[in-house]
């Protein structure tokens, strides 16, 4: 059976995968060894610096790409089964532009007023954007309905207000063009333990939880009215993705800003790969979506050392030719 | 008591005034094949969705003498199976994938398919024959074959009323006989209900047993198709045609009088020089 080899090769390729995101612990402004890398992982006794550099620098910050990445992957997997729209994003209901404003505005209070502030950042970026999205749910909302063309029009307009807001804090109130850039571009730097517990926690809680709803996502997909011909509540499931997928985004930014494309591409990939059936394509999504965002990171880190580039450039560098290729294929098979 | 009673049903779209269905009566008995006609706009889906609680109508509708609107979605869709127009998901499957959507009722809450959903989905293929497509993807088939395996997910729902929305409207011959000859068949056999709204007259007077007409909203005729009349067909559909009797099967069929520039006025019994041809 097909089905079962499908889930099947996902699980062989799972272990390869997890190696491979080990090794990039082996790259950046210093390289080590990967022999003392699994000395210093099993903990054997390597030198000091290098068992900081793995420790305490390296592996939160792989670990929070793996979290991040499969966290808006599986975000954007959901949205794009409940909108039935191929171009859905987690960013697509303003949580993003709502956290960018949170995070830029603590940062301008932080000037102000107070410089402790800077410590909030992450609390007002997550508040923010929750209280986007809210506004964007109840722009859309019809009564007892939440129509799924009103919530992504609602979604641009509330993208756009919050995308003034952090324009106009930029310009009259702060100047500091690298932290701008780390909120709009996004950044797994300077990732502590603490972000990884909470972004890594959320991101498996969500991957089973959109993978046990696979099946009503499945339905989804074939339009609301066949969905709840076959039994599934279609309103209360897409309040349900809506609280669930703008907590995970949130969670998302909060910890590494505004990277592009992965809630994108990655369900495309995933569905190109393992098929629509999102039982599959959902744990599927989460590990291509982490390990992309991994190697991303390293290219990223790496390849203009000792200086960064923002990751949400090389995912989006990476990202558009795999994205314009798919959506020709797309358009060859339709 | 029959298994669908529907009593004074009333329903306008949002926004307008105009009723889409008009005080509506009628009841289909257990094992019955429905067949409802009417020219577009006449209220035929709306009458589907409004049978499957999707709108908010006004009066009454029972199955089971049961309120729809009082059913969990979970209990109709056991007991309902519905075959729309078209069945296009956003994202392209396996033809097995999506008839396994009609065990979602069925399945529990992790959605695990037991031995018997197996079974069940493979039934169905066979039951309509069209095994060979189990493992073809949706995008790569034809309008007919997709059609096939969307009515296969509903068998695989095993409803015990089944609502045909002009399910068969662009399918070829072929394609139109193989399935409500298999949906007639499996469902009288199972002595289960069928309602199935028709664009084909023709196709709704060969398979059931009783016809409801619509007209802007009303139900305009009730009755088995032999009673229906070309002046009946002219006041809803205003064509002009001729009602033979099928010279194998005896069945009653419409044909149109299209032939030249000439068309039949049933309201004067001879034929006239249409003008506005």
């Amino acid at each position: 059976m097909v089905k079962i080899s499908k889930g099947r090769a996902f699980l062989i390729a799972l272990p390869f995968l997890a190696i491979f995101a080990l090794l990039n612990l082996a790259f950046g402004s210093v390289y080590i060894p990967i022999t003392d890398i699994f000395k210093a992982l099993v903990g054997l006794k390597v030198s000091n610096t290098q068992s900081i550099i793995i420790l305490q620098l390296r592996l939160p910050r792989i670990l929070l790409g793996l979290g991040v990445g499969a966290a808006l992957s599986v975000t954007g997997n959901s949205f794009q089964a409940m909108m039935k729209n191929p171009l859905a994003d987690p960013y697509i209901l303003g949580v993003s532009a709502g956290a960018a404003f949170g995070a830029i505005l603590a940062n301008v209070l932080a000037q102000m007023y107070d410089p402790n502030l800077v410590f909030y950042t992450w609390i007002f970026a997550f508040a923010s954007g929750i209280l986007a999205a809210m506004i964007t749910y109840l722009v859309a909302k019809k009564g007892r309905k939440l129509p799924v063309t009103e919530l992504i029009l609602s979604g641009v307009i509330v993208n756009l207000m919050f995308g003034a807001g952090v324009t106009f804090l930029i310009v009259y109130g702060w100047r500091n063009v690298q932290l701008t850039s780390f909120w709009l571009l996004g950044s797994l730097a300077g990732s502590g333990w603490n972000s990884v517990i909470f972004v890594g926690m959320t991101a498996v809680a969500m991957t089973l939880f959109f993978t046990i709803i696979g099946k009503y996502l499945n339905a989804m997909i074939a339009g609301e009215e066949e969905a709840s011909y076959v039994g599934v509540k279609v309103e209360r499931l897409k309040i349900i993705i809506f609280i669930v997928g703008t907590f995970t985004t949130a969670v998302a930014v909060s910890a590494s800003g505004i990277i592009g494309f992965v809630g994108l591409i990655i369900p495309h990939i995933a569905r190109m790969l393992f098929g629509a059936d999102h039982r599959i394509s959902m744990p599927a999504s989460a590990v291509l979506g982490g390990v992309f965002l991994v190697v991303c990171d390293t290219i990223a880190r790496t390849a203009f050392s000792p200086s960064e580039m923002p990751i949400g450039t090389i995912t989006a560098l990476i990202g558009s030719p795999i994205f314009i290729y798919i959506l020709r294929r797309r358009a060859k098979i339709v | 008591m029959c298994e669908i009673e529907v009593r004074d049903l009333n329903y306008s779209y949002f926004g307008t005034l105009r009723k889409a269905l008009d005080a509506v009566n009628f009841s289909v008995c257990k094992g019955e094949f429905v067949g409802i006609i009417g020219p577009n706009g006449s209220g035929k889906t709306t009458l589907v969705k409004s049978l499957t609680s999707i709108l908010s109508y006004k009066g009454k509708v029972n199955i089971m003498e049961k309120e729809v609107r009082r059913y969990s979605k979970r209990e109709f869709a056991r007991l309902v199976g519905v075959v729309a127009q078209e069945f296009l998901p956003a994202y392209d499957m396996k033809a097995r994938e999506i008839v396994e959507m009609g065990r979602i009722p069925h399945t529990g809450l992790m959605g695990q398919m037991s031995r018997e959903d197996e079974e069940k989905v493979d039934e169905a293929f066979e039951c309509l024959g069209i095994p060979h497509l189990k493992d073809r993807m949706f995008y790569s088939m034809s309008g007919g074959e997709r059609q096939m395996v969307y009515v296969a997910k509903v068998f695989a729902q095993e409803p015990q009323i089944l609502l045909l929305d002009e399910a068969t409207s662009h399918l070829d011959i072929g394609h139109v006989e193989i399935l409500l000859k298999k949906i007639r068949i499996i469902f009288k056999k199972e002595k289960k209900t069928v309602v199935a709204t028709f664009h084909d007259i023709n196709q709704a007077f060969a398979f059931s047993d009783r016809i409801i007409v619509m007209k802007d909203g009303k139900v305009v005729a009730d009755v088995i198709p032999e009673m229906l009349t070309e002046k009946l067909i002219y006041e809803v559909y205003k064509a002009h045609c001729t009602i033979v009797h099928h010279p194998k099967t005896n069945k009653i069929n419409v044909l149109m009088d299209l032939e030249d520039e000439r068309s039949f006025d049933p309201l004067r019994n001879t034929l006239i020089r249409s003008k506005s041809f």
